[in-house]
C-alpha cells in the first residue's frame, strides 16, 4: 500500500499542487464565496487543510477533474484580475492549462521545485526512511487529527491558516468536516486498530509501545469504538502474553549489570504489564457500566479461562465470580463456564485458582444468605478429586493433613512408602542450587508438588463442603420455622425459594466419596428431615418455602449416594427414605417435577439396592403398575423399567402376576390390599394382582403395550437371572416427548374406502324444499329486481336525455336506442 | 385473450359492434384455448403433487431446528395445487364469459326466430349458428330503430305451452327457448345495464311467470336431459363422457345443458335468498354428472360451493357440501383434491375470524370435511400424514427450543382446528382402517401440545387436548392415559395466585383465557367442572375394565385431597359424589374380580370379563357418568 502510493506521488503532483499552494496563501472573499457555491470544492478545501496535501491533490484529481478545470479556469479569470501580488499564482496557473492540453511533463517537473517548498522535507524524508514508520506515521496523521503530534509541521500549518484567517468559513467548513470526519474517522479508527494489532502480532518486541496506543483508543466516546478497542486488545493480550508469570526485576536486580538482550526482555515485560494492568484496570472500570457489561465480562472470562497463570489473575477472578449470579443471563453463562473450564484445566494454573474461585464463591454465598442464581453452585460439579494426588509423594505430611481420611488412604499410603522413599533420596541428592532454583521457580510454575496440591484439594473441597451444608441447614431452618416473619424477611428473591438446594443435592451426590465419614450422621439427618418435609401433609397452606416434590426426591437420592460410596458403613436406617419414595411416587405431577429426578431415584433406589425386603419390593410393584398407568410415556415406562427389574429380582414377588386366591402362601400379616398406604410395608401387596398389566397392554405406545405383555407373560417358576439393561432414566429419556420423532410410519396399510355409497340414504338427508314457499320467494325476489330495473332504466334515460339536450348533434343510432327504449318505461311503469 | 380482459368495457363494445371478424376468431379460438389450459392444468396438478411430496419429505431429514417456525405452514400445506386451481377459476370467469354468453344468447335468439317457425331442424342449427348469429346481430342493430317486435316478452300462457311441448315431447326447441327465458330469468336484474345485449329483448311478464320459469326448468331440465339422450336415472360419469363420441343427441344437447349450468350457478351466485339458492343447489346436484363435459364450469361450481360450504347457513351448507361431495364421489381424484384444498384451506381460514355462531359451526364443517375425507381413504391419508407431519414439526421446534414464534403458531385456532379436523378423521375411520401410525402421531401430538402450555389460562385448551385424546381412546379402544394432565387442573386453584405473574405471552387468543378470569369462583368452578367431566369419561370407558380399581386410585387420592383443602361447599360436594361414584364402581369391580379365575396375562378371560354388565348400561356408574354427560357441566359454562 504504501509503497504505491509513494510512487502515484512521484508521477501526479506535477498537474495540481500549484493549484493548493495558491489556495493556501489566500483566502479571499471570492473564495469564500466560491466554497459555499461549489461544496463539492468545499469538501477538498477542508481535506487540504488537514491532511497532507500531496495525497489529496492526487485524489482530488483523479476523482473530480472536469470539475477541477472548470473551476481552475473560472478563478483564473477572477484573481488574475485582483491579484497581482502573488508571483507564484501566474506561472502555476498557467501551467495545469498547458498541462491539461498536452501532457507536457517537463514544464510541471520545473515547476514541482517551486510547489516543492510546502511539503518537500517530508517527502524526501519519506523516500530516505524505512518505510514501515513512515506509513505509520503518514497514517496517524491521517487518522488522528485531534492528537496533533507536531512532528510534521505541513500539518500543522494549514490548521492555523483557517483559523487565522477564514473566521467566517471556520463554523461551515466545521460543519463539513464534523459529518465527514465521523464516518470517516470511525472507519480510520478502526484501521488503526487492526493495524496496531497486526503489528502486535507480528513482532511483539518491537512493537510493543503501541499497546499504550491502542489502550488510548478506548478513551473514544464511541461506545462502539470502545468495544472494538476492548476486543482487539484482548486479542493481543491473549496472543502475546507469555506461558509465564512476570516478575518484575527487583531494585537489587535492577542495579546489576546486565547485557543488552537482558535489558530489552525486561524493558519488554515491564511494559507489557504496565499495559496490561491498565487495560484490566479499564476493563474493572466498564465493566460497572451497564453499556459495556457484556463486552467487559466477556474479557475478563477471556483472559481468565485463557491466561490463568499470569498476573493480576486474582483481580480477574474476583471480577468473574462477582459475576456468576448476575441477572444478565449472557454474564452469567460466561463467567460459569469460565470457572468451570478454571476447574477442568487445573494444569494451566496449578489448581491454586480452583481453591481461590471455590473460596470466593462460598464467600459469596454466604453474604448473599444462599440467594445466588443456582448456576452458580453447579459449577462445583466440574471439579475433579483426585484420589490419587501425591501417590508418589505422599509421606507423612499426608497424615498430618488427611487424619479424616486416614481410613480410606491408609493401605494406598502402606504401599506407596517404599517408592517415596527412593525418590526422597533423589531428591536429597539435587544440588543447592537445584534447590534454590525449584523454590524461585515454583513461584511462577504451574507446577505445585503433590503436597501443595493435597493441601489446596482439602481446601477447596472444605469450601465446597462449608457451601453445601450452609445451604442445607438454611433450608433445613426456613422448611422448620417457615413462621410467617421468615417468610417476610426471607422473601425470595427471583431465584425462588431455594434455589440452590437442587445443585446443592446434585453436588452432594457427587463428592459422596470426598464426604467425611464424621459429617454423615448430620448429612442423613438433615436429609431425612428434608425429604420428609411433605408439601402436602402440613397444615400450611401457601407456604412457598416447603420443599418441592423433585427436591425431596434429590434428598432421598442423596442419601442413598453417600450410603453405597460409603460401603454401607454407617448403621444409618434408609427405610424412611423408601417411604418417603413410596408415597412421593404419588404425589408426582409431570409438568412440575423433574422426571429425570424420578427416575433416577428409581433407579439408584429401587434397581440398585441389592437386599431386598419382600414386602416392600411387592409394595413397590404394585405401586409402580398403578402409576404406570396414570402418567405419560416417560413416566410410565421407567416405572415398568423398575418394575420389571423387581420382578426379575424376586421370585416371589411374581406371584402378583397370578390371581393366586388369598394372596398364596405369601400374603403376609395385611390380608387385603390397601391402595392409599403410606408405609410400603403395611400396604399388602401380596394380597393384590397386577391387573394394572392389561390395561397397560391396550396402551397407545406401543413400547408400552410390548413392555407391559412381555412382562404379564414373565415365568414365575424359574428365576431368571439376566436384568435387563435399560436403566429407568434411560428409558425416561427415550421416551420422553423431546425426543419423539413425530413421523408417522408409511408402512404399507389397509384402507378401506367407504365408497360403497348409501346411495338411497342420501336423499333422506336433504331437507325438502316447501314449493309453495319458494314460489313466494321467486316472485317477491322478481318484483324486487323489477322495481331495481325499472329504477335504473329511468334513470338512464334521463341522463340520456340530458346528455342530448347539451350535446344537440347525436349520432342516430343512440338517439334510436334511447327511442328504442321510450316505449318501454311506460309500459313498465304502468304495472307498478 | 388474455389482453382482451384488460379491455375495457368500451373498447369491448366497439369490438364487438365492429370488428366482428376478430370477435368471430375470438370465439373459435377459446374453447380450444381453454382446453389446453385446462389440460396443462391437470398435467401441473399432478407433478405439483409430488414435487410438494418430495419437498416435505425433505425438510424432515432435516433437524427441525435449522427451519424456522415460518417455514412450518399448517394451512398452506396444499397450497401449490391449489393455487392453480383458484387461478383457473379466476382465469374463466374474467372476459370469456360474456362472450360466450353472447354467443349462445344470439343462437338461441335465431333459434327461437326459427324454431317456432319450424323450418330449421335442431342438427342444422348448430351448423349455422354463428352465421346466423351475425347475421341476427346485424339486423338486430338495423332493425331496432324501427322494429320492437324482437324484443319478447315471456308471458303466461307462452310458458305453459313450451312447458308442455317440453314435458311431453322432450322437444328441443321449445326446452331451447325455455332455457333461454331461464337464463333471462337468472340474470333477471343482474344485467350490466350499460350493455345493449341482444338479450335485452327477453322480457318477463309477471312474477308469476317468472317464479314458473325458475321452478318449471330447475325440477324438469335435468330429467328432459336425460330422457332426450335417453340415459337411465342412474347414469354415471363414464356414460355421459362415452356420449361425447359424435353423437349428435349429444352435440344438440350439450349446449343446452351448459346453458343451464351457466345459468344455475349464475342464479346461485346472486340469488339472495336462502331458499331459492338451496332449491337451485338440489336440483344441480341432481345433474352433477353432466359436469363431466365442462371442466371449467366443474371448477366454478366446485369454488361455489365452497364458498357457501363456509360461509352459508346451515342448510345451505350442508346442500353446498352434498354437491361437493357429489363431485368428489362422481369425478376423478383431482376433482376430490380440488374440493378437499379447496375445503381445507376454507375452513382452517373461516376458524380464524370467530364469529358469533363458529361454536355451532365448526364442528358441522369440521364433520362434513371428514365426511369428505372417508370418501377417499387412500388420498385422504396420505394428505392427513402430510398435515399432521406439519403440525408435529412445529411442536417438535416449540418443544425443542421453545422459540416464542412456533409456541405462538401453537396456541392459535389454525392449528386447534387443524388437529380437531385430524382427530375426527382419525377417529371417524380408525375402526376397519390401518390408521395406528397416524392415531399414535397424533396422539403425541396432543400431547406435547397439553405440556406445552401450561397454567391456568390455558384452562381451554388442556380441556379440548383432553376431549381430543378421550374421543381417540373411545373410538379406538386403546388406552390413553390423561388421569396427570387432568389432575394438573386441580391445582389451578391453589397455584394461580402465585404463578400468575410468570404468564408473558400478551396475545389474545380464543384459546388462551384473560387473566382477570384466572381469579373469579366461576374460573374455579370450571377447572373442577372440567376435571370431573374429564376424568368421568375417562373412567366411564373402562369402568368396566379389570383394573379400574387401580385406574382410578391415585385420581381418588387427589380429589380427596383437593376435597380436603378447598373451601368452596359447593366445589366439593360435587367432587364428593364424584369420588363416591367411582368408589362404588371400584368396589363393584373389586368384587367381581375377586371371583374371577384367571390372570392377568389371560387376554380373553379379561375380555369377557364384565362385557354383560356394560351393555346392560344399568350399572350406577354408568348413570352417573350419562346423568354428567347431560348436564354437560364442563362445555356448558364456557363464559
Amino acid at each position: 500500500m504504501g509503497k504505491n502510493r509513494r510512487k502515484d506521488k512521484a508521477i501526479p503532483p506535477p498537474q495540481l499542487p500549484p493549484e493548493v499552494r495558491e489556495e493556501e496563501i489566500e483566502f479571499s472573499d471570492e473564495d469564500v464565496k466560491y466554497v459555499e457555491e461549489n461544496k463539492d470544492y468545499a469538501r477538498f478545501v477542508s481535506r487540504i487543510d488537514t491532511t497532507a496535501i500531496n495525497r489529496q491533490c492526487v485524489g482530488e484529481a483523479k476523482t473530480v477533474e472536469d470539475k477541477y478545470e472548470e473551476e481552475r479556469s473560472k478563478k483564473k479569470v477572477q484573481q488574475e484580475e485582483k491579484e497581482s501580488n502573488e508571483i507564484q499564482v501566474d506561472p502555476v496557473d498557467v501551467l495545469p492549462v498547458k498541462t491539461l492540453d498536452g501532457k507536457l511533463h517537463f514544464r510541471t517537473v520545473t515547476k514541482k521545485s517551486k510547489l516543492a517548498e510546502a511539503d518537500p522535507e517530508e517527502a524526501e524524508e519519506d523516500v530516505l526512511e524505512d518505510e514501515h514508520i513512515l506509513n505509520k506515521s503518514q497514517r496517524r496523521a491521517k487518522a488522528k487529527k485531534s492528537k496533533k503530534e507536531a512532528k510534521k509541521q505541513e500539518t500543522e500549518v494549514p490548521e492555523e491558516i483557517i483559523q487565522e484567517e477564514e473566521t467566517p468559513q471556520a463554523a461551515v467548513l466545521a460543519e463539513v468536516k464534523e459529518e465527514l470526519s465521523a464516518e470517516e474517522s470511525f472507519e480510520n479508527k478502526k484501521n488503526r486498530l487492526a493495524e496496531l494489532g497486526m503489528l502486535l502480532l507480528s513482532d511483539p518486541e518491537a512493537n510493543i509501545r503501541s499497546l499504550k496506543e491502542m489502550l488510548d483508543i478506548s478513551k473514544d466516546e464511541n461506545a462502539k469504538i470502545v468495544k472494538l478497542c476492548l476486543l482487539s486488545v484482548l486479542a493481543v493480550f491473549k496472543d502475546i502474553i507469555p506461558g509465564y508469570r512476570i516478575r518484575l526485576p527487583t531494585d537489587k536486580e535492577l542495579e546489576m549489570k546486565v547485557s543488552k538482550e537482558v535489558k530489552k526482555t525486561r524493558f519488554y515485560e515491564s511494559t507489557l504489564l504496565k499495559a496490561y494492568k491498565s487495560y484490566l484496570q479499564k476493563l474493572m472500570a466498564f465493566e460497572r457500566q451497564s453499556v459495556y457489561n457484556q463486552v467487559a465480562n466477556r474479557c475478563i472470562c477471556t483472559l481468565l479461562d485463557a491466561k490463568p497463570h499470569f498476573n493480576f489473575r486474582d483481580n480477574l477472578l474476583t471480577a468473574v465470580v462477582r459475576n456468576i449470579s448476575s441477572p444478565d443471563e449472557v454474564v452469567r453463562r460466561l463467567c460459569c463456564s469460565t470457572i468451570r473450564s478454571l476447574f477442568s484445566n487445573e494444569g494451566k494454573h496449578g489448581g491454586e485458582l480452583t481453591v481461590q474461585a471455590v473460596r470466593l464463591i462460598a464467600d459469596q454465598v454466604k453474604s448473599q444468605n444462599c440467594q445466588l442464581h443456582p448456576n452458580s453452585i453447579e459449577v462445583f460439579m466440574s471439579i475433579r478429586f483426585d484420589e490419587d494426588i501425591g501417590k508418589r509423594d505422599r509421606e507423612e505430611a499426608n497424615k498430618k493433613k488427611f487424619k479424616k481420611n486416614d481410613k480410606r488412604n491408609n493401605q494406598e499410603e502402606q504401599n506407596q512408602a517404599q517408592e517415596n522413599e527412593r525418590k526422597k533420596s533423589k531428591r536429597e541428592m539435587m544440588s543447592k542450587i537445584r534447590d534454590e532454583v525449584n523454590a524461585d521457580y515454583r513461584g511462577v510454575t504451574f507446577e505445585p508438588d503433590a503436597m501443595e496440591r493435597r493441601k489446596m484439594q482439602t481446601e477447596t473441597l472444605s469450601a465446597v463442603f462449608e457451601t453445601y451444608f450452609r445451604i442445607l441447614r438454611k433450608t433445613m431452618f426456613s422448611v422448620g420455622e417457615s413462621s410467617t416473619e421468615e417468610d417476610t424477611t426471607l422473601n425470595p428473591g427471583a431465584f425462588g425459594p431455594h434455589p440452590l438446594l437442587a445443585p446443592c443435592l446434585d453436588g452432594l451426590g457427587k463428592f459422596t466419596q470426598q464426604l467425611d465419614l464424621d459429617y454423615i450422621g448430620d448429612l442423613m439427618n438433615y436429609l431425612k428431615k428434608l425429604a420428609s418435609s411433605s408439601s402436602v401433609s402440613t397444615t400450611k397452606k401457601k407456604n412457598s418455602k416447603l420443599l418441592t416434590v423433585s427436591e425431596r426426591l434429590r434428598c432421598c437420592l442423596v442419601a442413598f449416594k453417600v450410603m453405597r460410596s460409603n460401603l454401607n458403613a454407617l448403621n444409618v436406617d434408609l427405610q424412611d427414605f423408601f417411604v418417603q419414595l413410596y408415597n412421593l411416587l404419588l404425589e408426582y405431577r409431570p409438568g412440575r417435577d423433574s422426571g429425570e429426578v424420578l427416575a433416577e431415584s428409581l433407579k439408584i433406589m429401587l434397581c440398585d439396592d441389592r437386599h431386598q425386603d419382600m414386602q416392600k419390593a411387592a409394595a413397590f410393584v404394585k405401586r409402580l403398575a398403578t402409576f404406570a398407568l396414570c402418567f405419560g410415556c416417560a413416566e410410565s415406562m421407567s416405572a415398568l423399567v423398575t418394575l420389571k427389574n423387581l420382578l426379575q429380582r424376586n421370585v416371589k414377588c411374581r406371584n402378583l402376576l397370578e390371581n393366586d386366591a388369598g394372596g398364596g402362601s405369601v400374603s403376609g400379616s395385611i390380608a387385603k390390599y390397601q391402595p392409599y398406604a403410606t408405609d410400603p410395608n403395611l400396604s399388602g401387596a401380596f394380597a393384590s394382582v397386577l391387573w394394572e398389566l392389561n390395561l397397560l397392554t391396550k396402551h397407545y405406545h406401543p413400547a408400552i403395550s410390548t413392555m407391559a405383555g412381555t412382562i404379564s407373560n414373565m415365568n414365575t417358576s424359574q428365576n431368571q437371572t439376566f436384568l435387563s439393561a435399560v436403566t429407568p432414566q434411560q428409558a425416561f429419556a427415550d421416551y420422553s416427548l423431546l425426543k419423539e420423532s413425530f413421523e408417522p410410519k408409511s408402512e404399507s396399510r389397509k384402507l378401506n374406502n367407504k365408497r360403497k355409497r348409501e346411495s338411497g340414504g342420501e336423499g333422506e338427508d336433504v331437507p325438502e324444499t316447501d314449493m309453495v314457499e319458494l314460489k313466494k320467494k321467486l316472485k317477491e325476489n322478481f318484483t324486487i329486481l323489477r322495481g331495481i330495473k325499472v329504477d335504473e332504466r329511468v334513470r338512464m334515460e334521463f341522463e340520456k336525455k340530458k346528455q342530448s339536450n347539451m350535446a344537440k348533434k347525436k349520432p342516430t343510432k343512440k338517439q334510436s336506442n334511447v327511442e328504442k327504449k321510450k316505449p318501454k318505461s311506460p309500459k313498465s311503469k304502468k304495472k307498478f | 385473450f388474455a389482453q382482451m380482459g384488460k379491455l375495457g368495457k368500451k373498447a369491448r363494445k366497439f369490438a364487438k359492434k365492429n370488428l366482428q371478424s376478430v370477435e368471430k376468431k375470438n370465439r373459435k379460438q377459446k374453447p380450444f384455448l381453454k382446453r389446453k389450459f385446462a389440460k396443462r392444468d391437470g398435467r401441473r396438478d399432478a407433478e405439483d403433487e409430488e414435487e410438494e411430496e418430495k419437498m416435505i419429505e425433505q425438510p424432515l431429514k432435516k433437524r427441525c431446528i435449522e427451519e424456522s417456525p415460518k417455514d412450518i405452514v399448517i394451512d398452506a400445506v396444499f397450497d401449490k395445487d391449489e393455487g392453480v386451481v383458484v387461478l383457473d377459476c379466476g382465469d374463466s370467469d374474467s372476459d370469456g364469459y360474456l362472450a360466450e354468453v353472447l354467443f349462445l344468447t344470439w343462437r338461441f335468439d335465431s333459434a327461437v326466430v326459427n324454431g317456432t317457425q319450424g323450418k330449421i331442424s335442431g342438427t342444422e342449427l348448430k351448423k349455422q349458428s354463428r352465421k346466423l348469429a351475425r347475421l341476427n346481430k346485424k339486423k338486430l342493430v338495423d332493425e331496432t330503430d324501427s322494429d320492437t317486435t324482437k324484443h319478447k316478452v315471456l308471458s303466461g300462457s307462452a310458458l305453459s305451452s313450451f312447458s308442455n311441448l317440453v314435458d311431453e315431447e322432450q322437444s328441443v326447441q321449445a326446452l331451447t327457448s325455455l332455457l333461454n327465458w331461464y337464463r333471462a330469468a337468472c340474470h333477471y336484474g343482474h344485467e350490466p345495464s350499460g350493455i345493449t345485449s341482444p338479450d335485452t329483448c327477453y322480457d318477463i311478464e309477471d312474477s308469476e311467470t317468472f317464479a314458473n320459469v325458475m321452478i318449471f326448468v330447475l325440477q324438469k331440465a335435468d330429467h328432459t336431459f336425460r330422457s332426450i339422450l335417453g340415459l337411465s336415472g342412474s347414469a354415471n360419469k363414464e356414460k355421459v363422457l362415452k356420449l361425447n363420441n359424435n353423437n349428435p343427441k349429444w352435440d344438440s344437447v350439450k349446449p343446452l345443458i351448459k346453458s343451464f349450468f351457466r345459468s344455475t350457478i349464475h342464479l346461485v351466485k346472486q340469488a339472495a335468498d336462502l331458499e331459492i339458492t338451496v332449491f337451485a343447489l338440489a336440483q344441480l346436484r341432481v345433474s352433477v354428472v353432466f359436469f363431466a363435459a365442462f371442466p371449467d364450469l366443474l371448477n366454478k361450481l366446485i369454488k361455489l360451493s365452497v364458498d357457501l360450504w363456509v360461509t352459508g347457513e346451515e342448510t345451505l351448507s350442508h346442500q353446498a357440501f352434498l354437491i361437493l361431495k357429489d363431485i368428489s364421489m362422481v369425478f376423478n381424484s383431482e376433482c376430490f383434491d380440488a374440493c378437499f384444498v379447496n375445503m381445507y384451506k376454507a375452513f382452517l381460514h373461516d376458524c380464524d375470524i370467530p364469529k358469533a355462531n363458529s361454536e355451532k359451526r365448526l364442528p358441522l364443517l369440521r364433520d362434513s370435511l371428514v365426511e369428505l375425507c372417508s370418501q377417499d381413504m387412500q388420498k385422504s391419508y396420505t394428505k392427513a400424514s402430510v398435515s399432521i407431519t406439519q403440525l408435529a414439526k412445529l411442536l417438535k421446534m416449540a418443544l425443542a427450543t421453545k422459540n416464542k414464534e412456533a409456541v405462538e403458531k401453537i396456541h392459535s385456532e389454525h392449528y386447534t382446528s387443524c388437529l380437531d379436523l385430524w382427530v375426527s378423521f382419525i377417529a371417524a375411520n380408525v375402526q376397519g382402517n390401518d390408521l395406528q401410525s397416524l392415531l399414535y402421531t397424533v396422539i403425541q401430538v396432543i400431547n406435547g401440545v397439553a405440556t406445552l402450555f401450561i397454567g391456568p389460562r390455558y384452562l381451554l385448551l388442556r380441556v379440548k387436548c383432553i376431549q381430543w385424546l378421550n374421543h381417540l381412546s373411545r373410538a379406538s379402544g386403546i388406552f390413553i392415559p390423561i388421569a396427570s394432565l387432568v389432575l394438573d387442573m386441580l391445582e389451578y386453584k391453589t397455584t394461580n395466585d402465585g404463578e400468575k405473574q410468570k404468564k408473558k405471552f400478551e396475545a389474545v387468543s380464543t384459546v388462551k383465557l384473560p387473566k382477570n378470569w384466572l381469579k373469579s369462583q366461576n374460573f374455579q368452578e370450571q377447572c373442577i367442572f372440567s376435571v370431573i367431566e374429564l376424568l368421568a369419561n375417562h373412567f366411564a370407558q373402562w369402568s368396566f375394565h379389570i383394573s379400574f380399581p387401580e385406574l382410578a386410585t391415585i385420581s381418588i387420592m387427589r380429589l380427596k385431597n383437593f376435597n380436603e383443602r378447598s373451601t368452596m361447599e359447593g366445589l366439593k360436594r360435587v367432587v364428593k359424589r364424584f369420588i363416591e361414584q367411582v368408589e362404588l364402581n371400584i368396589e363393584f369391580v373389586q368384587m367381581k374380580r375377586d371371583e374371577a379365575a384367571f390372570s392377568p396375562n389371560d387376554q380373553q378371560a379379561i375380555e369377557t370379563f364384565l362385557q354383560l354388565e356394560k351393555r346392560s348400561k344399568t350399572a350406577p356408574y354408568t348413570q352417573y357418568y350419562q346423568n354428567i354427560v347431560d348436564k354437560g357441566l364442563g362445555t356448558k359454562v364456557k363464559k
